[in-house]
């Protein structure tokens, strides 16, 4: 893109998006996402369903600049939830429990947060960046993938899931099966036949993943917690210093520079890479560092690098939308509905049709970044502080926060049922060792997977050589095999090490 | 040759990783498979059962083969939790619909908390395991469902939150009555007057 | 909904509880009017509905509010309006799917016939059949004639088994006697993504239409009585030889069965006055959809007609949901 022509178009998008009304919407946006990712439950999804109606009154630039605020502000607020409290907002924030958390019960909880908002708000810059230069030849990059290509990346991210263990690797195999399993339960769209259900009608439409989240990561914390009195006090008590060492920052440099690579990559890719990307960057770190035991234990790169990809996914999720029309994930979907409200049809017109709004739009994503950064730093202050209030009052408070949260979703009381049930399980899991992360990831993952294989078995009309043929395809199995195999093969090193021994 | 198990804990996953895979299986193999070109309902199941079941049998061998010195010391709680957890699954499916029936509960959500007692129970049988904060943070959450359709927000929120705080003897009274109130105000300004969701609040309305 | 509209809605409701029902009839409408949209928010029919509430809120003095109960293809929604009191504050705006695919293919609660009054229609979404230029064809005899040539080798995309463009699919492969795979999706937005890049190589609906503006498709046909503005170049499915295979996706309000006929004849003559203004056309028109102004024993009629064809068409291509 020439160089010209780019300064005239920010200089556009600079035009639109710093009107007063269109900065006000980024900062409601903003503000409003915020919120909902801290709140357990309430997701962006939700959100957008129930403000899109409202956006109606508003001129397009503004709907699209407050509905994108609140998707990606929503991606700053859940990883507090996930530091302070192990409560994943989102899918995208399962990873940062592992050793956010951790840092947490260290009392680092500032530094951890606020890596997160510096790695998250880097990461949305440079996507940005990405946005403006290159949207449309790396949207032809992203049609390169078919179904059997998303198919083997799945694979490959399932096996990204056992290296994010901290602990025995047969039972992550196990954790990911399971909730792979979890993850079938329901209708099985293609053919309309219920799996798993017993005949329950609230479970026709599946197993949500905030009432799994809410009983596996904070109900099972909770009683965990209630339970080793010592262990915790110990913890909780301490919390030095809100900002991060220089330490801190410098081993954070290389994680979210990765970070931001692999998640700018993967949400591009509409068929939901973008789910893909915390837990690959923290596999990627976990594997290049010299010190991979740190992990699982506090490390913060495990923070710095999950953060830096999903917010890097979540802002190039928004290219194959203006380019192409095409809806990289449901919230991509509404923002589409709500332009086709305004009489906008999404395609590749859209950028040359309105460039005020597609630019406005790119350069408010960099306003919001911005806003949302110097909104949530000062705000850690305020979280810390909260994880001084005595345990026995948390509690309730989480609880009280997870029942609420999930209820008000769908109305639906079966699924706070459905956190009991999942935190017993959750519980038990944890007293067996057993690790909840893989087991939310093979959630997520396992019918995406099923999906795309049905679909690659139908167009190569029933040939399973296709995730052979197809190079991207081959590449990914490849690359799962090997990696499995460098899990694998420490442990069998060292079970033959004992043998011999005896 | 004597036999000794090395990790109850390995053991028990393994069982836990077994049961739900021949489970799986089982209920699994009524599904259709479908054609090459179209593989149907029952593929991922049935794969992923044997996968579950393999992973279950792996944990086993290192239950019994795996290093260690073999101390576990077999006791008999767990034994019969477990044995009264499947006990109230089948007195839920034989003898409970008609007492249900009787007193007019119904709804989708009986099954969900049959079973999930029934797993309370018998988790409740693990070694080192104080049944108070699992019974009642579990128990305050199925409050929470069974009473927030019927009684409205607060009562939920009152019961679930109280149950909750039975399940730690740390709890101050006094302390926890105020904390509750703040917490109903939060909750009811975030979810009823921010947001606006249509939640019952009071049981009247 | 936020909390200013339900309180005004459950004031409102107050105020015409109060009045008396006979007197609310005849004031139709006296308090503020649902109409259940029975999909997700953010879909295809809330495009339709929104500028119909906001116009209609226009015209009666009285809120139109839409509500999203989706679910189940459209049956949760649906059901949900077969139950509401018939005294004319709640109505059903669903494309034809809902009433003219579902209950055939699966057991649903209600049946289109005997649960609901039409009041009237509110669009058709134009859109036709498209196909990667990389086949090679440039009109639909051509490509009926590559499908006959080489049977199974082109792929369509439908937005999932049993919705209107897998029906678009089965009634001309059923008429040209040729086999096209279908592929099924989970909404149309995934299976352009295929399309764009040849992973299959047609589709009937209104997403790939921008990109044929743009050149990267070709259109073989509309599927729709006339020829579109849009693309006055492209024949109509009837003018390639293929009269009643249109399928089109129409959009209608209906009555739960029980509601008086004047309130539904004061509705259907608003629709009308509306439906024919420019200001709507024009809306509709901007997301290619076209106004269709009947009354509501048409509707009804029309109705019939589509749920006796699709009938057939089931039993002779042997449609299941599998």
């Amino acid at each position: 893109m020439e160089l010209g022509n780019l300064f005239d178009n920010l200089a556009l998008g600079i035009s639109v998006a710093v009107s007063f009304k269109n900065l006000f919407y980024c900062l409601c946006g903003a503000i409003i996402g915020t919120a909902i990712g801290v709140l357990p439950g309430v997701g962006p999804l939700a959100t957008l369903a129930l403000l899109l109606p409202v956006t109606y009154h508003l001129s397009p630039e503004g709907a699209l600049i407050m509905l994108a605020g609140i998707y990606y502000g929503a991606q700053y607020g859940g990883s507090t939830t996930a530091v302070l409290v192990n409560l994943p907002g989102e899918s995208s924030s399962v990873v940062t429990c592992i050793d956010g958390y951790q840092m947490a019960r260290q009392g680092r909880a500032g530094p951890a947060l606020a890596i997160a908002a510096i790695a998250s708000f880097f990461a949305g810059c440079v996507a940005t960046v990405i946005i403006a230069l290159a949207a449309p030849p790396l949207t032809k990059v992203a049609q390169q993938f078919a179904a059997a290509d998303y198919f083997s990346l799945m694979v490959l991210g399932l096996v990204f899931a056992i290296v994010l263990a901290r602990g025995s690797v047969i039972k992550a195999v196990g954790m990911i099966f399971l909730g792979m399993l979890l993850g079938l339960v329901g209708t099985d769209v293609n053919t309309g036949n219920t799996r798993f259900t017993f005949g329950i009608s609230s479970l026709f439409d599946g197993i949500g993943f905030v009432p799994l989240a809410m009983g596996v990561f904070g109900i099972a914390e909770i009683v965990h917690n209630l339970t080793n009195t010592e262990r915790r006090d110990l913890v909780s008590a301490k919390v030095s210093g809100l900002m991060p060492t220089r330490a801190d920052i410098k081993q954070s440099i290389g994680p979210i520079l990765r970070g931001t690579a692999l998640g700018s990559f993967l949400g591009l890719l509409p068929g939901g890479g973008a789910v893909l990307a915390s837990f690959s960057a923290y596999t990627l770190e976990k594997k290049i560092s010299r010190t991979p035991e740190r992990f699982g234990k506090g490390a913060i790169e495990g923070v710095a690098a999950p953060e830096a990809a999903n917010n890097a996914a979540a802002q190039t999720s928004f290219i194959p939308m203006l380019t192409l029309g095409i809806p990289s994930n449901p919230v991509m979907a509404l923002m589409i509905g709500g332009m086709m409200i305004h009489g906008i049809i999404p395609g590749p017109q859209v950028m040359d049709q309105r460039p005020g709004l597609v630019w406005g739009l790119i350069v408010s994503m960099w306003l919001g970044n911005l806003m949302l950064v110097v909104l949530n730093l000062p705000l850690i202050g305020i979280w810390v502080r909260m994880l001084l209030v005595p345990y026995r009052l948390l509690a309730v408070s989480i609880l009280f926060f997870c029942c609420i949260g999930t209820y008000s979703l769908n109305n639906a009381a079966e699924e706070v049922l459905l956190i009991a049930f999942f935190g017993v399980l959750g519980y038990l899991l944890m007293r067996l060792e057993c690790e909840p992360a893989p087991l939310l990831l093979g959630f997520i993952l396992g019918p995406l997977m099923e999906v795309y294989m049905r679909r690659a078995m139908l167009l190569s009309r029933g040939d399973p050589w296709v995730f052979y043929d197809r190079w991207l395809s081959f590449t990914f199995l490849v690359m799962a095999v090997i990696l499995l195999l460098i899990v694998i093969a420490p442990n069998v090193r060292k079970k033959r090490e004992e043998a011999f021994q005896e | 040759m004597q036999i000794r198990l090395k990790s109850g804990q390995d053991f028990a996953t393994g069982l836990l990783f077994l049961v739900i895979g021949i489970g799986a299986y089982y209920i699994g193999s009524t599904y259709s498979m479908g054609v090459a070109q179209r593989p149907g309902t029952g593929v991922l199941p049935r794969i992923l059962a044997w996968c579950l079941i393999g992973t279950g049998v792996l944990m086993w061998i290192k239950a019994f083969v795996g290093p260690g010195e073999g101390t576990y010391r077999f006791s008999w709680r767990p034994v019969v939790m477990v044995l009264l957890g499947v006990a109230i699954l089948v007195l839920y499916l034989t003898v409970f619909p008609p007492i249900l029936a009787a007193l007019k509960i119904q709804g989708d959500g009986s099954p969900i908390i049959a079973v999930t007692l029934a797993m309370l129970v018998a988790v409740t049988g693990m070694p080192n395991t104080p049944w108070r904060p699992l019974v009642m943070v579990t128990i305050g959450v199925i409050a929470f469902s069974l009473l927030v359709d019927t009684a409205g927000l607060i009562v939920a929120m009152v019961v679930s939150m109280t149950l909750a705080a039975l399940g730690t003897h740390e709890t101050r009274w006094r302390e926890f009555a105020a904390f509750s109130v703040l917490m109903l105000l939060i909750g009811y300004g975030l979810f009823i007057y921010a947001l606006g969701m249509p939640i019952k609040v009071l049981p009247w309305n | 909904m936020r909390r200013r509209d339900f309180i005004k809605l459950s004031a409102a409701g107050l105020a015409g509880a109060v009045s008396g029902s006979a007197s609310a009839q005849a004031a139709w409408p006296a308090r503020p009017v649902k109409l259940v949209v029975p999909y997700a928010p953010g879909g295809a029919s809330d495009i339709i509905a929104r500028p119909w509430a906001e116009a209609l809120g226009q015209a009666f003095g009285q809120q139109f509010v839409v509500e999203n109960r989706g679910g189940a293809g459209g049956m949760i929604g649906s059901e949900a309006v077969m139950k509401s009191p018939p005294d004319g504050y709640t109505f059903l705006l669903t494309p034809c799917a809902a009433l003219t695919i579902l209950p055939l293919l699966q057991k649903t609660p209600y049946d289109p016939q005997k649960n609901f009054l039409p009041v009237g229609r509110v669009g058709d979404t134009i859109s036709g059949f498209v196909i990667h230029p990389s086949v090679g064809v440039k009109t639909f005899q051509e490509m009926v004639a590559y499908a006959k040539a080489n049977p199974g080798k082109l792929s369509y995309g439908s937005a999932g088994n049993g919705t209107i463009t897998h029906f678009r699919l089965e009634i001309v492969k059923y008429k040209a006697g040729i086999d096209i795979l279908h592929v099924p999706y989970r909404g149309s937005a995934d299976s352009l993504n295929d399309l764009l890049a040849n992973n299959i190589q047609m589709m009937a609906e209104i997403n790939p239409l921008p990109h044929v503006k743009a050149g990267k498709l070709n259109l073989l046909s509309i599927n729709h009585p006339k020829r579109s503005p849009e693309f006055p170049d492209t024949p109509t499915l009837t003018e390639c030889g293929y009269p009643g295979c249109d399928m089109i996706s129409w959009y209608a309000i209906w009555a739960p069965a029980g509601t008086p006929a004047d309130i539904i004849q004061k509705f259907n003559a608003k629709i009308a006055e509306i439906g024919n203004g420019a200001d709507m056309k024009k809306k509709l028109q901007s997301i290619s959809a076209v106004e269709v102004v009947v009354t509501p024993e048409e509707t009804g009629k029309f109705l019939a007609e589509e749920m006796q064809r699709n009938a057939e068409l089931i039993k002779a291509a042997n449609i299941k949901l599998e």
